[in-house]
Order: structure tokens, then C-alpha cells, then sequence
């Protein structure tokens, strides 16, 4: 008889919504607003909101290609569409943005914590522990994933909303007009950069197999993730601008922290709320750092017929170990984070769209895969 | 020789789980426990801050010598003082005088940072940022550096809080940090207290005026301005405001000015507003207003810009001094005493913008943000032109009173 302890390899539609929601929202809520306002101006919340349409509609064309395979994930259909070299490139190109991602926010991570909560431990261990933990947490089945997911999902989203939403004493509306920038050509030129905010969505082109087939439909359900994202991270643009001004928050590194930093409740001994938003957004990031390296061990897995994702997971930590400290200086970092945009972007709507098309076109008459109401 | 072969793989599982045991253990040495760790008896917590102009002097006191450190590069141009609490608490010692709860320490030196580190020198304790309410600068260091190069040091320092307070004395700063307060307080926690009076008094630039607002306003290119603290002998206040061209400074405003800027802005909900009786301008009525609010909005019509400030407030009479020439106040005395207190209310704040006009001072670019926000098109075509344009911008302002109250006796 099966318990709830034992492994579940099957996702309802929402669960599903919550993977995508909980791998979206993590790590990129501090790190990456900077770097879009400075780019596009008080109309950042609007290529914030335009990011959530273009991102689902990336994920919409990657559920199109799952129901041309409906049995498949994508290391067995990609080498079967393009040939074993070019399907190879472009499964390395999928790991690549994965593992790069991984590292990427853990550099992120590990710095933001060290400078701000313990600035006399070096990032480094702060990495490490970090790292054994997420390891250990891809090592677990999809089930224990999405219970772990909707957990932390359904435990810290509401208080960090809660701490977003205090900030409102601090927001003034005038830094937010005009509303469409003098350049309004910044705003449309800072959409391709809000792939840091929505990223994480391509692993349904690997769990596609797993999803259920009755019921909500997984267009509505992904949907239903971006919609929940596209709200939330425009409302934290929105306030960052209205309370820091564009020109501040593009001046500082991590201008959502200092809009909670800037909180101060009359009345109350409650202060330094910042230290509460970093302790919250710690197991915010790991929800988000699982399914990041889960995925490229599956995908090596399965493409190098070893049936266990565990020992990869565990070549993995070498290797990270490396590269975070080959990335370690910021020129570097940032260098790697606008290759890494670049990439995810043309994995997105390249690789996808093109795969789906040749797909089309090369199986004609397939029977794809339709979901079914649950009448 | 296999000694259990029936057991060799229970063996095996069993070391596997050592050796996963030990990595743990490993791990979790390297790794737990916190290099942060600072004891609350170990830190030195400094309360607030003051930075002078240190003068050249071949030949310094003898404690200035031991305060002084050599310095690598640039001169030696300011003067630090941290206010540190003194964790043992006040001690009454054998006079009956009691021991102040901080005392203060300070070095001289060029960056803040570098003298914050050399003062460790001095002290037994880990200087600690993080609770630090006021930084006190002297006129003459203003003078010297401008506010942002001064601000730069908290604003890289992830410990400092973003509403610090940040004063300007026209005197030494220093004297400021070893002034005794009354309440037997450390000085920043008392002056945190003091400014919370602001929302009753606005003679106290206080609001907006906090690191995290200047910070925007410089950001934004604005001016700014920042509370004028003063202290004489046993007796300190904080009143009127220092004013900065973008981070430069340029004076001081008046409290008047400060009131009528704080009205016009909707930043004062409490205040007290003074008429001069109109038989006996030596008495005056005096309206405690509880409750008001105020709109400043910009007009185009054609090649003109004006602006118009409309504010209304509520509240009750405070202080009748005409009480024995004119009697009591009655019910029909009222329409005349708040048609009186709105007109004085409109001159107030009038002036106070005419006083920014001519000093061509626009606070956290308020007004220049308003234009820009609200008449955008008309902001680009005279964006480059804003510092000429803005001190001939005509200001409406219309006040209305109501008075809900005359106090408990008539």
C-alpha cells in the first residue's frame, strides 16, 4: 500500500503552478532588480510585467513540443528531431544555462549574506553549506521536491509579501511618472533582462512526462505561475521605484533589500526588518536552487543511460566548487550573468520555437498528447 | 581471508555510513557555529557621530598626540568623535554624581572609515554601527568637503541605518557629542527621541530629512536640507534647518521658513499658528491645528508655469491673550479668528516659498520632481533652464481654517 513517504513520480496541473512559481521566484528578487532599472528607467515594472506575457509564451511553445512527445522528456526527443550531434549541442546548451544558473545565484547568494548578515565569514563557507544542502535536496525524487516546493511556497511567500507590502509607508507615486520613460524604447530593450526574474521554466520540457493528463489544462496551470509571479515582481518594481526613486535603485546593488532597510514602523521596537526579508529569502532560494540542479543531473542521467541522477549531483559539487571561484571576481560575474540572459533567452525562443517547427515537420502525423477534462 | 563473509555487505554499508557520518561531522565543524559571534558585553555600540575640520597645529595637546595616528596618504583634515555607550550602565561614584552612560572617543585623519578603524586603538570593544542614530557635522567641515563626500562612508556600510539621522552644527560637532542631557540619555538616543516631537513642532526640518531621503534627493540632483542643532553651555536645541545647493552649503533657513515649507508640503499634521490681536498687536491668539493637509500642484497655460498650493486645516484655539480687552470668546467670534488664522497660514507659507525662490533652493527638488512628473513635457523643454526659471515661478497658495474647538473654558 502506498504511504505519502513513499517516491511520487506524478505532478498534478498545480503542482506543477507551484514548481513554477516557487523556481521563479527565488534569488533573482534581490539580485536582479538593479541591473534592469538601471537599464530601463521608472518603466521597469512595465518590461517586469511584458517579461511575464514573453516568458509565458516561451513556456506555452516548450508545452506545445511536450504534447508532440507526450511520453517523452526532452533527452529523448531533442536527439531524435536534430540527429545525436546538434540534439547533444543543444541538451549541453540546456545543462549549460542550468548549471550556470546554479552558480550564478549562489555566487549572488552567498555575497549578499556574508555582506549583510555575516560579514566576517567568507563567502565561500557560506557557499558550501549552502551547496551540500541544495545537493542533497536534488537528490530527492520529484515528489519530495514538489512537497518541499509547496511547503516553503505556502510558509515564506506571505510573509515576505507581508514585508513588501510595509514599504508602502515609504512609497510615493510621483517617482513613478512619467509612466512611460522618455525612451520608451528601454522599456521593450529591458524585457529580454527579466529572464533572471521568470527563469526555471524550461524544466518542463524534462518533467512534461510527469504531469497528469486529466483536469486543469498545463497551459492554465503554467499560466496560472506567471500570473502569480508577473503580479508579484512587478508590485516589488513598482515599490522599489516608488520608494527609492529609479535613479537610487539604480545606484544600489540590492535595492529591494534597501526598501525594506528603509522600513521603520512608528511606534514599534521593530526594526532592521532587512535581516528578517534575508532570513526569509534563504529557503526562498533554495525552493528555487533544487529544481536548478536536479535538472542537469537528470538530464546527464538519462543521457549517459546511468539511471541514478545522484552521482552526477555528486560530480556536480567539484565542479561548481570550481567555477565559483574561477567566477569569483565581479567583472566576471557579471559578464557571466549577461552570457547567461543571453543564453536562457535564445534557449527560450531559438532552440524551443525551432525544435517545435522541425518536430512538426518531421512527424506530420503524430498523435499528440491533449489534456483531458476530468469529467 | 574473509573472516564474515556472510556479512560483508552489512560491512560495507556500515563504513559507507561512517565515512558519510565523519564527512557530515567534518562538514559541520567547517561549517556551524558563527565567525560573527560578538558578544553584547564585547561591543562597543556607538549611539552618534561627529565630524569636524581638525586645525593645523605644530605643536597638539598631549591627548591629541596619543588620538593621532600616522596616516599614508592626504592631509590630515578632520576630526572624528563616536559617542560609545558604556555597557557597565552609570555608575554613581562616591560624590553622588553619576557616571555618564557613554563617553566619547576620537582621531584625526582624512577618511572615516580609516579613523573608525584607528580608533579600535582606543578601545577595548568592537565598534559597533548598527545602532547609531545621529551624525552630527560641523558647518566648517560642510564647508570644506560637501555632504555627499562625507555621507559616503554610511552609505557603503551595510550595518548603518538608512533613516540615521544627520544634523548640522554651526559650531564644533564635538562639543555637540559631550553635551550631558538632562534625561541622563546617550545623546543619539536622545536626539532620536526629540525629533518623534517633530510632528508637534515645525520649527524641526525633520521629516524626509533622514540619510535614506537625502540620499534620493542628491541622487535626483535636488538640494537638501538638514536639521541645525546648536549647544551652549547646558543648553541644547535643534531648530531650523542648514540648506544644501545639491550637496554644497549655502546657509542656514529660519524655523519660520522651515514652517511654512512643512505646511506647503503636507508634511505637518500638528502645528502652532500665531496671529497678532488686531487692537493689541502685542497679544496674540494662538490656533494649535490638529489635522490638516495640503496639495502643491504645477499649472501650464501656454508659455507660463505657475504652481498652486492649496492647504486645509482643522484644530483648536490654544491661547486667547485678549481676553481682558475683548472678553470671552464667543460663537461669532470664530469665522473671524479662522479667517484670520487662514490668512496668516497663506502668508506663512507664501513667504517660506519666496524665501526658497530666493535662495533658488528647491528641498529633495520637490518642486522641480512635481514639474517633472506632472507636466512632463513641458519639464523636457526647460529642463537645462530649471535653476533660472524656478525663482520666477508665481506660487498661489489659499489656505482655509476651521476652528472645531475654543478649549475647555471659553
Amino acid at each position: 500500500m502506498a504511504s505519502d513517504l513513499d517516491p511520487k513520480d506524478k505532478l498534478s496541473p498545480w503542482q506543477l503552478t507551484i514548481l513554477l512559481a516557487a523556481v521563479g521566484i527565488g534569488s533573482q528578487i534581490i539580485l536582479a532588480p538593479a541591473q534592469l532599472i538601471k537599464h530601463a528607467g521608472q518603466g521597469a515594472w512595465i518590461s517586469v510585467a511584458l517579461g511575464a506575457v514573453a516568458f509565458f509564451a516561451a513556456t506555452w511553445l516548450m508545452l506545445k513540443l511536450g504534447e508532440q512527445f507526450p511520453d517523452q522528456n526532452l533527452v529523448q526527443y531533442f536527439p531524435a528531431v536534430w540527429g545525436k550531434l546538434l540534439g547533444g549541442i543543444f541538451l549541453a546548451w540546456f545543462v549549460i544555462i542550468h548549471l550556470l544558473q546554479f552558480i550564478t545565484i549562489l555566487h549572488g547568494f552567498s555575497r549578499v549574506i556574508a555582506f549583510n548578515l555575516f560579514f566576517r565569514t567568507p563567502e565561500e563557507a557560506i557557499a558550501i553549506l549552502f551547496l551540500f544542502t541544495c545537493a542533497y535536496g536534488a537528490m530527492q525524487d520529484w515528489g519530495t521536491i514538489i512537497r518541499i516546493q509547496q511547503f516553503i511556497f505556502f510558509v515564506v511567500i506571505p510573509p515576505l509579501v507581508a514585508l513588501w507590502l510595509v514599504a508602502l509607508l515609504n512609497f510615493s507615486y510621483d517617482r513613478l511618472l512619467p509612466l512611460l520613460p522618455d525612451d520608451p524604447l528601454t522599456v521593450l530593450t529591458g524585457v529580454p533582462a527579466t529572464w533572471n526574474f521568470y527563469s526555471g521554466y524550461e524544466v518542463v520540457l524534462l518533467i512534461f512526462p510527469l504531469i497528469y493528463r486529466i483536469g486543469v489544462k498545463k497551459a492554465v496551470a503554467a499560466g496560472a505561475a506567471f500570473g502569480c509571479m508577473g503580479v508579484l515582481f512587478t508590485t516589488v518594481t513598482v515599490l522599489t521605484i516608488g520608494v527609492l526613486s529609479a535613479k537610487t535603485a539604480a545606484d544600489m546593488i540590492y535595492p529591494t533589500l534597501v526598501v525594506i532597510k528603509g522600513i521603520e514602523i512608528p511606534g514599534t521596537f521593530v526594526e532592521r526588518l532587512e535581516v528578517y526579508m534575508l532570513i526569509v529569502w534563504i529557503p526562498i532560494v533554495f525552493d528555487t536552487m533544487i529544481i536548478l540542479f536536479a535538472v542537469p543531473a537528470r538530464v546527464l542521467a538519462q543521457s549517459t543511460r546511468y539511471s541514478d541522477h545522484r552521482r552526477w549531483i555528486l560530480f556536480f559539487i567539484p565542479v561548481v566548487s570550481v567555477l565559483f571561484v574561477l567566477l569569483d571576481p565581479i567583472n566576471i560575474a557579471t559578464k557571466t550573468g549577461e552570457a547567461l540572459t543571453t543564453l536562457g533567452w535564445g534557449f527560450s525562443f531559438l532552440v524551443a520555437p525551432l525544435t517545435l517547427l522541425a518536430a512538426k515537420l518531421k512527424y506530420p502525423y503524430r498523435k499528440r498528447d491533449t489534456d483531458a477534462d476530468i469529467s | 581471508m574473509r573472516i564474515y563473509p556472510e556479512n560483508h555487505g552489512n560491512g560495507r554499508r556500515a563504513a559507507r555510513r561512517l565515512a558519510a557520518f565523519a564527512a557530515l561531522t567534518v562538514l559541520a565543524i567547517f561549517t556551524a557555529g558563527c565567525w560573527d559571534r560578538v558578544e553584547i558585553q564585547d561591543r562597543g555600540m556607538v549611539k552618534s557621530m561627529a565630524v569636524d575640520v581638525v586645525e593645523a597645529d605644530p605643536d597638539p595637546p598631549a591627548t591629541q598626540r596619543v588620538e593621532d595616528f600616522v596616516q599614508p596618504h592626504g592631509p590630515k583634515q578632520f576630526m572624528l568623535t563616536l559617542e560609545v555607550v558604556r555597557l557597565a550602565g552609570g555608575q554613581r561614584q562616591s560624590s553622588g554624581t553619576s557616571e555618564s552612560q557613554t563617553f566619547t572617543i576620537s582621531s584625526h585623519g582624512r577618511s572615516l572609515h580609516e579613523m573608525k578603524r584607528d580608533m579600535l586603538g582606543q578601545l577595548s570593544k568592537n565598534l559597533d554601527f548598527g545602532h547609531m542614530d545621529a551624525v552630527i557635522f560641523s558647518e566648517a567641515a560642510l564647508k570644506q568637503e560637501g555632504l555627499r563626500p562625507l555621507m559616503d562612508n554610511f552609505l557603503r556600510d551595510p550595518s548603518i541605518r538608512w533613516r540615521m539621522r544627520i544634523y548640522v552644527t554651526s559650531g564644533t560637532a564635538r562639543s555637540i557629542l559631550e553635551y550631558k542631557t538632562p534625561t541622563g540619555e546617550p545623546l543619539g538616543q536622545f536626539l532620536a527621541s526629540l525629533m518623534t516631537n517633530q510632528s508637534r513642532s515645525t520649527h524641526m526640518p525633520a521629516a524626509r530629512t533622514d540619510m535614506g531621503y537625502i540620499t534620493i534627493a542628491l541622487d535626483n540632483g535636488g538640494d537638501v536640507y538638514l536639521p541645525r542643532i546648536e549647544v551652549a553651555e547646558k543648553a541644547l536645541k535643534v531648530g531650523g534647518g542648514a540648506a544644501f545647493h545639491k550637496d554644497k552649503f549655502i546657509g542656514y533657513v529660519d524655523e519660520p521658513t522651515v514652517q511654512g515649507w512643512r505646511l506647503a508640503r503636507g508634511l505637518q499634521k500638528a502645528a502652532s499658528i500665531t496671529i497678532p490681536c488686531e487692537e493689541h498687536p502685542e497679544n496674540l491668539a494662538v490656533m494649535e491645528i490638529t489635522n490638516s493637509s495640503a496639495t502643491m500642484e504645477p499649472h501650464v497655460d501656454g508659455d507660463n508655469i505657475y504652481f498652486t498650493v492649496e492647504y486645509q486645516a482643522s484644530g483648536n484655539l490654544a491661547e486667547f491673550q485678549c481676553i481682558n480687552e475683548h472678553g470671552k470668546v464667543e460663537p461669532q467670534d470664530i469665522h473671524k479668528l479662522e479667517k484670520r488664522f487662514a490668512q496668516e497660514l497663506t502668508r506663512s507659507i507664501a513667504a517660506s516659498l519666496h524665501t526658497m525662490q530666493v535662495l533658488n533652493f528647491d528641498p529633495s527638488g520637490v518642486i522641480a520632481e512635481k514639474l517633472k512628473s506632472r507636466e512632463h513635457a513641458t519639464w523636457l523643454k526647460i529642463k537645462d533652464r530649471w535653476p533660472e526659471i524656478y525663482p520666477t515661478i508665481p506660487f498661489y497658495v489659499h489656505a482655509s481654517v476651521t476652528l472645531q474647538n475654543i478649549g475647555e473654558h471659553r
